[in-house]
């Protein structure tokens, strides 16, 4: 199933929304379950099993083992469990956005909505650029591991500092230079072309659409009125 | 060639970019959150982080509206973060606006970077615990449904005063002059050498 960029938008904030506004457990249960069927519905790919298991796994340890543990555990735990949990609606509507939306058509769709050409821009390199900040992340740490960059010696709130500034210091330098490179390719595909950018695979709002959004509409007055 | 002061493509790909690290910076910093003790520092870690970032973008991009084609990004995230998030969403816009005009045409005072930096980051010390510090019955009700202990909540009550949010803010736009200052010495000592700034 291939929604529209609109319609997983408008999802996702009515699925918030309702977690936001009824703190029910067995909403918030239902809220991310539906957000599991449509990555599940989207493919397999974009189906976050994991996230799935963890926020089971947070429910059945405040359902089952709250009860059961000594309250001094119950009040460090509680905290700690229902914060993480709180998070998970928006987690796993995210990723499904995220995973299932390409650039192209995310730009061709903010086009067609007339949003402003910088914004339109500023959206979809981030989109594209976010993944690469957590491959540079990894290539860091890798190279920190192999020159040994701690120092045992150093100073615990030193070492914090020089940790930070191992990291944060190849990062920009690493963003600018793509900034630079993206700049380049993208003036040379066209983005300072004055006429309107078209898309092949841009398609409009379709039954599926309208269907996906007026089941989480029911869904969402569903359980506002209940 | 005369380098015009409108902004270019150039400068809008180099906004999303650092928009990304910003976002970044905000999920490092929302780690704070998952205890409502260390919430409070949410927003100081927050405007220490970005404040490199921030540093950047006035000096990588010294045009007018850089800095509120870098808040677009943050915008939509919150935006689209359900309605506790929505007057976050609109004051990232209000605070982005101020910004513009402390910098105006001038970007490369550290003074009115720092200052219009301090003020960009009222938005998550002021919208983001709004709820927070103006309905604390509300939100200490909220955490006791959604199971947090309640002897723990009772703990969290007493902190949620006018006298501690105004701590936060002021705490935040501390941080926010450090966050510029760090970042100022990180181009000196790093990123000049590189030729990035």
């Amino acid at each position: 199933m291939s929604l529209d960029i609109r319609t997983k938008t408008i999802i996702l904030l009515l699925v918030t929304c309702t977690v936001g506004i009824v703190t029910n457990l067995a909403v918030e249960i239902s809220a991310v379950c539906f957000l599991a069927m449509m990555q599940l519905l989207s493919g397999k790919s974009v189906f976050q099993y994991r996230l799935l298991i963890i926020y089971l796994a947070l429910v059945l340890t405040q359902v089952f083992l709250f009860p059961i543990l000594p309250e001094t555990l119950v009040m460090v735990l509680s905290l700690f469990v229902v914060s993480l949990r709180k998070l998970f609606p928006t987690a796993m509507g995210f990723v499904w956005i995220y995973k299932t939306t390409k650039v192209n058509q995310l730009i061709a769709t903010l086009t067609k909505m007339r949003i402003p050409k910088g914004a339109i821009v500023s959206i979809a390199v981030t989109l594209r650029f976010f993944p690469t900040i957590f491959e540079e992340w990894g290539h860091i740490r890798d190279a920190m591991r192999i020159r040994a960059i701690k120092q045992k010696g150093l100073h615990p709130f030193r070492n914090i500092i020089r940790t930070m500034e191992c990291y944060c210091v190849p990062l920009l330098i690493s963003a600018t230079k793509t900034a630079d490179e993206l700049s380049a390719a993208a003036i040379t595909r066209g983005i300072d072309n004055p006429a309107t950018a078209t898309c092949r695979k841009y398609k409009s709002m379709s039954a599926v659409d309208y269907g996906a959004l007026a089941l989480t509409l029911i869904l969402t007055i569903g359980a506002v009125v209940a | 060639m005369k380098e015009t002061q409108k902004m270019q493509s150039k400068d809008f790909i180099t906004c999303g970019i650092f928009s990304a690290l910003s976002l970044v910076a905000l999920m490092i910093a929302t780690v704070a959150n998952i205890t409502p003790y260390t919430s409070l520092l949410y927003t100081s870690l927050y405007a220490l982080l970005n404040g490199t970032i921030f540093l950047l973008v006035c000096i990588k991009v010294p045009k007018s509206g850089a800095i509120l084609v870098f808040s677009v990004v943050p915008f939509a995230f919150m935006a689209s973060r359900g309605w506790e998030n929505m007057i976050l969403a609109g004051s990232i816009a209000i605070c982005a606006l101020l910004s513009e005009l402390i910098l105006k045409k001038n970007r490369n005072n550290s003074t009115r970077i720092a200052v219009a930096y301090m003020v960009y980051t009222t938005y998550i010390s002021i919208s983001g615990s709004f709820g927070m510090f103006v309905f604390p019955d509300v939100y200490c009700n909220n955490a006791i449904e959604r199971g947090i202990n309640p002897t723990i909540v009772e703990g969290i009550r007493g902190l949620l005063n006018y006298g501690t949010w105004a701590g936060m803010i002021a705490l935040t736009a501390l941080a926010s002059v450090g966050g510029i200052a760090l970042g100022r010495s990180l181009m000196k000592k790093h990123l000049h050498k590189a030729g990035v700034a």
